[in-house]
C-alpha cells in the first residue's frame, strides 16, 4: 500500500525532502531485524515494510508527524538506535520514525546530577561526557551503542553497574512524551515547570503508565527527551585504552582503587547469600553473573579461537560464581571494600577465585572495560559467535528464593538442544545477569547462541525458550516475568502474546494496560504490536 | 565477485549499528564519536555500513531495484572502510566495505553511472588519468630534477607519483621535494614520467573493476621491467591499490617491496641518511589517510568455507583475515614528525584504524563535492579542537580536499604533507 500523495507531502513538509524516504531498499533497512526470523521462517525480511521512514529533528516535528498520522488514518512507530524486531512495524500502514537526528545531550547538570538527552544519544556518548565531570551513568547489557533514552523509558534490560546505580527504569527523571494523539505530556517535575530533577513530581508521576509491564517498545507514543540520573564516579575522568582488536584492549594506565574479582561458591545458596550481603554492605561498583559456557564460547577473537579455547576456559572457570568490580574514591575506601568482600567470602565459604589471574592485564583489562563501559564486547560475545542469541530464561527479575531454583532449571532444559548441536554447545550454562536495588532483585538471562539463518537452529531456539518458560511456570516461578523473552516480543508483533500469557499470573495487569492504551490512543495510531493492542 | 557471492556476508548483518560509531571504548567525546561520514551526514540507515548490506540483500533477494534514490545512496560513500573496523569487533562474517563496493559495481553493470564518474573513466581511457589531463604532461612535475627515467635505465627504487601529485600544480613542490630528499639520501631512484599510468584504484572505488584489472597489469609490468626492488609511492590511494586491490584481483609485485614515501623516509631517517636538524616550531596534528591506514594493510584473499563447531559456532576454514586495519601505516609518518626538532605532535580523538575520512575518496569528491567538503570540514573541526596550528597528512587527495574545505570556510589552520615539514627540517646538505 503506497502512501497517499497528500499524506506524503504533509510529512515531507514537516521533515524536509532529505529526511523522508519511500524507497523499498531503504525501507528494508528498517525491517531486517533481530528476532524477525522467528516469525519469518529463516528470513528477516518478514515484518511489513513501513509506508515511509521519516527523520524528525525536533519534538515539534515528532508532534507534527503524529498529528498528521492521526489525520490521514496512518499508524506510526518510533525507534531510536533500532535494534530488534520490535523496532519495525508490526502491521501495514505504518510511518516509521527514525529518531537518529535527535541526538543531542541537552544538559549535564552537575549540581543536581542528571543529564537531559534526546533519543539517539547512546550510552557510550553519555558516559564519556559525564565521567569528565566526575559522574557516571548506567549503561546496558546489550552494549553501549544502545539508546540511553530508550533503555530507560521504553525497553527492558539490565546493566553491569546496576549494582551501584539501580535498574535502568529507576534512573529516568523528567520525561517529555508525545502521546499517540499528538499532545505533549511532561512527566514528573517537568510537568509542573519545576525542571527535570524528579520523575515523580511535583507533577504527574506516570512512570508506570509510561512503561507498562516492561516498556512499550515503541508502541505508545514517542519519548522525545528525558533526564537520566547521574551518580558520583570514583574512577578517573577518562579511561584511555589501547585499541588492539576485539577483546584484546589494554588500559594505557590502570586506574587507581579499581579491581575485579571472580567470587566462587560451592552451591547457589551460598552464592546468593553472598550477593545479598554485598548489597546490604553497599559496596561494589558493578557485578554480574556470567555462566562459564557463555564465557567460554564468547571469549575468542574469532569463532575458531572460541572453539579452540572452549575446553581450556571451561576448565579454568568454576561453575558457580559471579564477578564483582570495586571502584573506590580513596585508598582507604578501597581497602575497606576489599575487607568487606573477604569477610563475606568467609561467611559464605566462598573464594576470590584466581585473584592473581584476574589482575593479569591479559584477562583483567578487557573484562574491566566490559564491566565499566559495556562497549562492543557484549555484542561480539553473543552475536559474532553464531550469528545471534536469545535468552531461554530471559530478563527475569528474581528474588533470592527464586533465582536458585530458576537458574539450574534453565540449564537443565537446554541440555537436550546443546547435545544435539542445534544450539551452541555451552553446556547449558549461558547465564548472564545483573544485581539491582541493593542486590535484593536479581536479573538473569540464559543466553543461548543460535544460527539465525539455519531453520533447524531457529526452531530449536524457539522450542528451548518455550520449554524453559513452561518448566519455570510448572515450578510456580511465575510471580516474576520469566517470559521476558524476545521470542515472545517477536510473537507479540501479532498480538500481545506475552501479556496475555503471564498477565493472569500477575493480577491480570494486561487488562489495565489495555484500558490505558485505549484512553491514551483513541484512534489506535501508535503501532502497538510490540506493546498491547 | 557479485552480490550472490556475498550471500552469507549479507545474511549475518545484525543491524546492531556498531558500524556507525568509533569502537565504543575509544569514544572520547559526543562531538567526535561518529565514524562513518555518510550516515553522519545523511542519517537514513541505508547510508550506514549495515544499511548498505541490507540494501544489497534486498536487491539480491529481488525485493527491490536500484532506483535513482538508491543510486545516490550507493555513490554517496567514500569507501573509506571505517564501518569495517567496528563491524570486525562484532564478528568476522559480514563484509560491509566489500559489499558497498559491490553495490557500485552493480550500478555500473546496470548502466546507472554518474556523469562525473563517466568523465573520470573517459579521462582514464583517453589519457590514463582520472582528470582527463594530457598524458604527455604527466611527468612534467619532475622537470629539472635530474631524476632517472626508468624507461631508459634500470633503478633500485621506482617512484610512482600517482595522478594527483602528477597533475595538481598546488602540490607540485611537495612531490618534487620528496624526490629531492631521496636523492640527497643517496637513493637510486627513477620515475616513469609520461609513461606512468593511473594505478586504477580510483576507478575500482567507483565500481569499474575492469579498469582496475587493466591498470594493474600495466603497473605490474612496468615495475617488473624497471628492475626496481622497491616501489615507493607518495599517494595513499596508489599504496592502497597496490596493497589491497591488486591482491583482490590476483595481481602482485613478486619480489618487490612496496613502500609509502613516509615509510621509506622514516627508514632513511632511522638509518641516519636523512637528518632533520632544523627547528620547525609548530604544533601539529596528524590525519591518518584511510588508504594508508586501515586500507593500507596487505589484503589476504579468502576463498574458504564457513563451517560450524560446538554446534553453532561459526568458524572460517581456513581462518579469514580479520581486516581490522591494524597492519596499516600509522607510525612512520608520526615518527617522521616526532623526529623534527621543535615540532609538537598532538593527536585527534579519532586516529589510526578508526580515523575519520577526509571525504575525497570513492568518487565523492567528483560527484558530490559538497559532501566531500562537509566531511573534510568535520575533520578540520576535530583538528582545531586539539589546538594544532596545522593538520598534517600523507596523501595528496586528503591534502587537496582539506585545502578546498579551508578555502571555502576561511579557517586559518594550515595543511601540510608530512614530507613538507621534513623538508623544512632538513638543512641544506643534511
Amino acid at each position: 500500500m503506497a502512501l497517499k500523495r497528500n499524506a506524503y507531502r504533509t510529512l515531507e513538509r514537516i521533515v524536509g525532502s532529505e529526511n523522508i524516504s519511500e524507497d523499498p531498499a531503504v525501507l528494508d533497512g528498517y525491517i531486517w531485524q533481530w528476532g524477525a526470523e522467528f516469525i519469518g521462517k529463516g528470513n528477516r525480511f518478514t515484518t511489513p515494510r513501513p509506508e515511509a521512514v521519516v527523520l524528525p529533528g525536533t519534538t515539534e516535528e515528532v508532534q507534527g508527524i503524529v498529528k498528521a498520522c492521526n489525520r490521514h488514518g496512518l499508524k506510526f512507530k518510533a525507534h531510536s538506535t533500532g535494534w530488534g524486531a520490535w523496532g519495525a512495524p508490526g502491521v501495514e500502514g505504518v510511518v516509521l520514525m527514525d529518531l537518529r537526528r535527535m541526538n543531542r545531550i541537552l544538559e549535564i547538570n552537575e549540581g543536581d546530577m542528571y543529564a537531559v538527552i534526546e533519543p539517539y544519544v547512546i550510552w557510550a556518548q553519555l558516559q564519556v561526557e559525564v565521567m569528565k565531570k566526575g559522574m557516571n551513568c548506567t549503561t546496558i547489557g546489550a552494549g553501549s551503542a544502545a539508546s540511553a533514552l530508550a533503555s530507560c523509558t521504553a525497553v527492558m534490560g539490565g546493566s553491569y553497574n546496576n549494582l551501584s546505580m539501580g535498574y535502568n527504569d529507576r534512573n529516568v527523571l523528567g520525561v517529555e512524551w508525545v502521546l499517540p494523539d499528538g499532545e505533549i505530556l511532561r512527566l514528573g517535575s517537568l510537568g509542573s515547570g519545576a525542571g527535570w530533577i524528579c520523575g515523580d513530581g511535583p507533577g504527574p508521576s506516570l512512570r508506570g503508565i509510561m512503561r507498562g509491564y516492561w516498556g512499550s517498545f515503541g508502541g505508545f507514543g514517542v519519548f522525545t527527551r528525558c533526564a537520566i540520573r547521574l551518580y558520583q564516579w570514583g574512577g578517573p575522568p577518562e579511561i584511555p585504552s589501547e585499541f588492539v582488536g576485539p577483546r584484546r584492549e589494554r588500559f594505557l594506565e590502570f586506574p587507581e582503587n579499581v579491581s575485579i574479582h571472580m567470587l566462587t561458591f560451592d552451591n547457589y545458596e551460598k552464592r546468593d547469600e553472598a550477593i545479598f550481603k554485598i548489597g546490604e554492605a553497599e559496596i561494589g561498583y558493578a557485578a554480574a553473573f556470567m555462566g562459564r559456557g557463555l564465557a567460554s564460547v564468547a571469549a575468542g577473537t574469532t569463532g575458531k579461537e572460541a572453539a579452540e579455547m572452549r575446553d581450556t576456559v571451561v576448565g579454568m572457570i568454576p561453575a558457580i560464581s559471579f564477578t564483582l568490580v570495586l571502584v573506590a574514591n580513596s585508598k582507604g575506601e578501597f581497602e575497606y571494600q576489599k575487607k568487606v568482600v573477604a569477610k563475606i567470602l568467609e561467611e559464605t565459604e566462598g573464594s576470590d577465585f584466581g585473584a592473581a589471574m584476574m589482575m593479569d592485564p591479559e584477562i583483567r583489562d578487557g573484562r574491566l572495560l566490559l564491566y565499566i563501559k559495556g562497549g562492543v564486547a557484549p555484542v561480539r560475545g553473543v552475536i559474532g559467535t553464531s550469528g545471534y542469541f536469545l535468552p531461554t530464561m530471559c530478563g527475569g527479575l528474581y528474588t533470592r528464593r527464586t533465582i536458585g531454583k530458576a537458574e539450574p532449571l534453565a540449564i537443565e532444559v537446554k541440555q537436550k538442544y546443546v547435545k544435539e548441536g542445534t544450539l551452541c554447545q555451552d553446556m547449558g550454562e549461558g547465564q548472564w545477569g545483573t544485581f539491582h536495588d541493593g542486590a535484593h532483585v536479581l536479573y538473569q538471562e540464559n543466553e543461548t547462541l543460535y544460527d539465525p539463518n539455519n531453520a533447524e537452529s531457529v526452531g530449536a531456539m524457539t522450542e528451548a525458550a518455550e520449554e524453559t518458560m513452561t518448566a519455570l511456570r510448572k515450578e510456580n516461578i511465575t510471580s516474576m516475568p520469566v517470559t521476558f523473552d524476545e521470542i515472545g516480543v517477536a510473537k507479540s508483533l501479532k498480538g500481545a502474546y506475552i501479556h496475555d500469557l503471564v498477565g493472569p499470573d500477575m493480577s491480570n495487569y494486561q487488562v489495565w494496560m489495555r484500558k490505558i492504551k485505549a484512553a491514551f490512543d483513541p484512534n489506535h495510531t501508535s503501532d502497538s504490536s510490540s506493546h498491547i493492542e | 565477485m557479485a552480490l550472490q557471492d556475498y550471500e552469507k556476508e549479507m545474511m549475518y548483518c545484525a543491524r546492531c549499528s556498531i558500524c556507525k560509531w568509533v569502537p565504543l571504548n575509544q569514544i572520547k567525546s559526543w562531538r567526535f564519536s561518529n565514524i562513518c561520514p555518510a550516515i553522519t551526514r545523511y542519517n537514513l540507515h541505508a547510508y550506514s555500513g549495515s544499511g548498505r548490506v541490507i540494501a544489497a540483500n534486498s536487491l539480491y533477494q529481488r525485493r527491490s531495484e536500484i532506483t535513482d534514490e538508491l543510486m545516490e545512496i550507493i555513490y554517496r560513500c567514500q569507501l573509506c572502510g571505517a564501518c569495517n573496523i567496528p563491524c570486525r569487533l562484532v564478528g568476522e562474517v559480514v563484509e560491509p566495505l566489500e559489499i558497498a563496493r559491490e553495490l557500485k559495481m552493480k550500478c555500473v553493470e546496470e548502466g546507472m553511472i554518474l556523469p562525473e564518474h563517466e568523465f573520470m573513466i573517459d579521462g582514464l581511457k583517453k589519457e590514463d588519468n582520472v582528470f582527463g589531463e594530457p598524458k604527455e604532461e604527466r611527468g612534467k612535475w619532475a622537470d629539472g630534477l635530474d631524476v632517472k627515467d626508468i624507461n631508459k635505465e634500470k633503478v633500485e627504487v621506482l617512484f610512482h607519483a600517482g595522478c594527483m601529485f602528477s597533475y595538481d600544480k598546488d602540490l607540485r613542490e611537495i612531490v618534487r621535494g620528496m624526490v629531492t630528499l631521496l636523492k640527497k639520501a643517496g637513493v637510486d631512484v627513477g620515475i616513469a614520467g609520461k609513461e606512468e599510468a593511473c594505478c586504477g584504484g580510483r576507478a575500482f572505488d567507483i565500481g569499474y573493476k575492469g579498469e582496475l584489472i587493466k591498470y594493474a597489469e600495466d603497473v605490474v609490468a612496468r615495475v617488473k621491467a624497471s628492475g626496481a626492488s622497491i616501489l615507493v609511492t607518495p599517494c595513499a590511494d596508489c599504496y592502497s591499490a597496490f596493497k589491497q586491490f591488486y591482491p583482490m584481483i590476483g595481481q602482485g609485485f613478486s619480489g618487490v617491496e612496496i613502500l609509502h614515501i613516509t615509510e621509506y623516509l622514516d627508514r632513511l631517517i632511522k638509518e641516519g641518511k636523512i637528518r632533520p636538524t632544523k627547528e620547525v616550531s609548530m604544533r601539529v596534528t596528524y590525519h591518518d589517510p584511510c588508504h594508508l591506514g586501515r586500507l593500507g594493510e596487505t589484503y589476504e584473499p579468502w576463498k574458504g568455507e564457513y563451517k560450524k563447531e560446538l554446534g553453532q559456532v561459526i568458524v572460517t576454514e581456513p581462518q579469514k583475515q580479520l581486516r581490522l586495519g591494524m597492519g596499516g601505516i600509522y607510525d612512520p609518518p608520526r615518527d617522521i614528525l616526532k623526529s623534527i626538532p621543535g615540532l609538537e605532535l598532538v593527536e585527534m580523538e579519532r586516529i589510526r584504524e578508526y580515523a575519520w575520512c577526509c571525504g575525497a575518496g570513492g568518487g565523492v569528491k567528483e560527484a558530490y563535492p559538497d559532501f566531500a567538503i562537509w566531511t573534510a570540514s568535520e575533520r578540520i573541526e576535530e583538528a582545531k579542537s586539539t589546538g594544532a596550528e596545522a593538520i598534517v597528512t600523507a596523501c595528496p587527495w586528503c591534502e587537496r580536499n582539506f585545502r578546498d574545505a579551508l578555502e571555502r570556510s576561511g579557517d586559518k589552520i594550515k595543511v601540510y604533507d608530512t614530507v613538507e615539514l621534513l623538508q623544512q627540517a632538513v638543512q641544506e646538505g643534511g
